[in-house]
């Protein structure tokens, strides 16, 4: 198995602190940076460390691309997030001893703490402004259904543009503070499978020209998201981050990229040239580039 | 024109036939896209690529020839992962190592790996291979997805257990090692069949080697042709021959323009627009550089749980699938054996006989499954090469004629590059074995024309023939 490659370590240790800057986090210690190969473009970065704001704080694991790879804003015909498909992820792990509360982003996060909002309602327009939690306790975990799949969702799913913050109240230190993704948990551990809610975005973001991105969560992604189903906990605010370029990649000697097999989609076009009707003259057909590839 | 020989005809002379739906035998699932066409406003079923290598729903389906009891096949998907929480993904589909305790941290089975209970993730060196990219998941279920879900599609094979093995990273890359790696675990681990949908440059000596292992443990090995439209002789693992290499075609039967090709190819299946699973939060499409994909285009249906992708990549294991079915049919099968059937059953198409863009044409779920375990029939000219022969220059043909049924194979020219007639110019009355000399062509046979093809036709004797044809330039 290749190991990971040292020559490169110094490097991302130098761009730690350019990195922990980019991200703003609040509060020791600084943050770890871990990386693997990608292959050809990428040199995939993870950054753990912990990031407050206005106290609460998570534990913060963010997927960064860079080094050449760029991934675009794209246009989504979908209501759904654009950002969050590949690679780019931000996944929030649990929080270590750290305060169980937690603020799910709002446009302005000093507004978090407190008010907040509530996740467990059958009502979200009830969310806004906040309540205690239904049980005057823990959200934690979370039962029942917050709006279901998408199917369902409608009657409980607020305005798509609202962005949601949500704070949570947990029982005791150390409780889970993370939004549990379907990935941590292994099919054996999990009593039910969870498929609700399929285009969830953990907060994530894909950089753009500029090298940043922003990542939030709107209500109507948890309400998509069947969020009830999930081990949830809790959350986290608006990010900003920059990416960085970084040399390219050591040699690896016998070692090849390899890649998933599929062929780039071109879209077929077809202009009409020479449409003068009232001229007489013979339109004809031009195809620039026919079927995919 | 080649007469095709009827595998049906053959199973109900054989004493089979079509089974009824309350019999032992499989029969074609009762689930909405299986059946449903225009999800994405195409004018063809949404599966059709199933359909096409004989998985439908007719009283010949390829199903029907299999057990409901049949074995369960140990399948290793290398690749990004996989959504095991899908609706229609069952759990019963994942393979399960019983030498590993579940989640006590310990290597129970001293494998060097902790808890690799389903598969392993080689990229972070855990056992949790959960598909970021989508390309995994749209993999796996092409091969198993659950029959199970109602309201949604059907693998090739619900017999499939499947061993989450991930070798390529979130954006659908890896290294060469990373592939090599895991396909060392599969076959230790007992995989029966490995696809690898992953393509790249050359084939890397530990690539190779790990190949050659797990071919030594009786592993078929199905990997995609490659998107490139390269030449595949050197292109990653697809450039050994050990293993079943799958080019694509479309909805016409056509070689896929996208799709490499060359003397590797062994065969071909549906690989443009074929629908699988979608990972939660993924478009895999996103992530392929030098497109002008737009995000989310290639969804299927009301909730967003499925997709439609094009690439050798989803070719390769609608053949995974069926070489499960094979071994869950007959367990005794050898690895050669599978591969000899596949491409001794495939459905010629394109140019006639084998060629190097469909090999030997799209695979015959039903034609394999109901073939003798011992079949073969194989036609290829691998080269050809001016001899001394006496006071004369022939060209000789080299190559294989071979078949477990012999009966008889011939060499014919014709002129031009695409013969209207065919002139005899010899017989081959015996089974000639891999690049050995089929027979030799007179120089003078050769004149009046510049271009000529040479055919090599191969008959078994149960009626079934295959050609092979070689372009030939004088002068």
């Amino acid at each position: 198995m290749r190991k990971f490659a040292w020559p490169i370590f110094s490097a991302l240790l130098a761009a730690q602190s350019q990195f922990a800057t980019a991200a703003e986090p609040v509060g020791a210690p600084a943050p770890e940076i871990y990386s693997s190969w990608g292959c050809g473009y990428t040199l995939w970065v993870s950054y753990r460390g912990p990031i407050s704001f206005n106290n609460p704080t998570s534990y913060i694991h963010i997927w960064i691309p860079f080094g050449g790879f760029r991934f675009d804003p794209l246009p989504d015909p979908s209501p759904t997030p654009t950002t969050l498909y590949g690679g780019p992820f931000i996944g929030l792990q649990p929080g270590s001893g750290t305060p169980p509360t937690m603020t799910l982003n709002t446009d302005d996060p000093a507004q978090n703490t407190p008010p907040t909002m509530t996740l467990n309602t059958d009502d979200p327009s009830g969310n806004n402004p906040p309540k205690p939690p239904d049980n005057g306790t823990d959200v934690v975990p979370v039962v029942g259904d917050l709006g279901g799949p998408p199917n369902d969702s409608q009657k409980k799913t607020p305005s798509p543009d609202d962005t949601i913050g949500l704070r949570y109240t947990g029982s005791e230190p150390g409780q889970t503070l993370a939004l549990m993704s379907p990935e941590h948990m292994l099919p054996w551990s999990s009593p039910v499978k969870l498929d609700g809610g399929y285009d969830l975005g953990f907060a994530g973001c894909t950089t753009g020209l500029d090298n940043t991105c922003t990542a939030s969560l709107h209500r109507s992604e948890l309400a998509s998201y069947g969020f009830g189903k999930l081990g949830l906990s809790n959350a986290y605010t608006t990010l900003n981050f920059k990416a960085f370029k970084y040399p390219a990649a050591p040699p690896l000697g016998d070692d090849a990229c390899r890649s998933k097999q599929v062929p780039p989609v071109r879209q077929a076009r077809i202009a009409v040239e020479g449409m003068r009707d009232h001229e007489g003259e013979l339109p004809s057909v031009r195809i620039d580039l026919g079927g995919a590839r | 024109m080649i007469r095709r020989f009827s595998w049906l005809l053959a199973f109900l002379l054989l004493g089979g036939g079509p089974a009824s739906a309350d019999d032992a035998m499989l029969s074609p699932p009762e689930v909405r896209y299986f059946s449903s066409k225009g999800s994405w406003k195409q004018e063809f079923a949404d599966q059709w690529a199933l359909q096409r290598i004989g998985f439908d729903s007719s009283p010949q389906s390829a199903w029907r020839l299999v057990r409901r009891d049949a074995q369960p096949v140990i399948v290793a998907v290398i690749d990004t992962g996989l959504d095991w929480d899908h609706r229609n993904f069952s759990w019963d589909s994942l393979w399960r190592n019983p030498a590993e305790t579940q989640g006590n941290g310990i290597d129970d089975d001293k494998d060097g790996f902790v808890d690799d209970v389903i598969g392993w993730n080689f990229i972070q060196n855990n056992n949790r291979p959960w598909d970021h990219d989508g390309h995994g998941t749209l993999v796996a279920g092409i091969i198993a997805a659950a029959w199970s879900d109602k309201d949604g599609m059907a693998g090739v094979n619900p017999l499939a257990r499947l061993m989450i093995l991930k070798g390529i990273d979130d954006f659908g890359r890896a290294r060469a090692s990373k592939i090599a790696e895991a396909i060392i675990f599969a076959s230790d681990h007992g995989a029966r069949v490995i696809n690898l949908s992953i393509g790249g440059n050359k084939i890397t000596e530990v690539e190779r080697a790990a190949v050659e292992h797990a071919f030594s443990k009786g592993a078929v090995i199905v990997a995609a042709a490659g998107n490139e439209g390269v030449d595949v002789s050197n292109y990653g693992i697809a450039a050994s021959d050990k293993v079943l290499v799958v080019g694509a075609t479309d909805f016409n039967d056509q070689h896929a323009p996208f799709s490499n090709w060359g003397k590797n190819i062994s065969v071909a299946a549906p690989g443009v627009d074929v629908m699988s699973l979608r990972a939660r939060r993924t478009d895999t499409m996103v992530s392929v550089p030098g497109g002008k994909y737009i995000a989310g285009s290639h969804f299927v249906g009301p909730d967003r749980r499925y997709y439609r992708a094009s690439g050798t990549s989803f070719a390769a294991p609608l053949v995974t699938g069926l070489a499960s079915l094979m071994i869950a049919k007959d367990p005794s099968l050898t690895n050669v054996q599978v591969m000899q059937i596949i491409k001794s059953t495939a459905r010629d198409v394109g140019i006639p006989g084998v060629d190097q863009y469909t090999g030997y044409g799209i695979v015959d779920a039903g034609a394999a499954l109901a073939a003798p375990k011992d079949y073969f029939l194989l036609a290829g000219i691998s080269r050809l090469a001016p001899v001394q022969k006496g006071n004369a220059t022939v060209v000789r043909v080299f190559g294989t004629a071979d078949a477990n049924a012999f009966k008889s194979a011939r060499i014919e020219i014709g002129q031009g590059d695409n013969p209207q007639a065919w002139k005899p110019v010899g017989t081959i009355a015996k089974p000639v074995s891999s690049d050995g000399p089929l027979g030799d062509i007179a120089a003078s046979a050769l004149a009046g024309a510049k271009v000529w093809n040479v055919r090599l036709i191969v008959q078994h004797g149960n009626g079934a023939q295959r050609e092979v044809r070689y372009k030939l330039n004088v002068g």
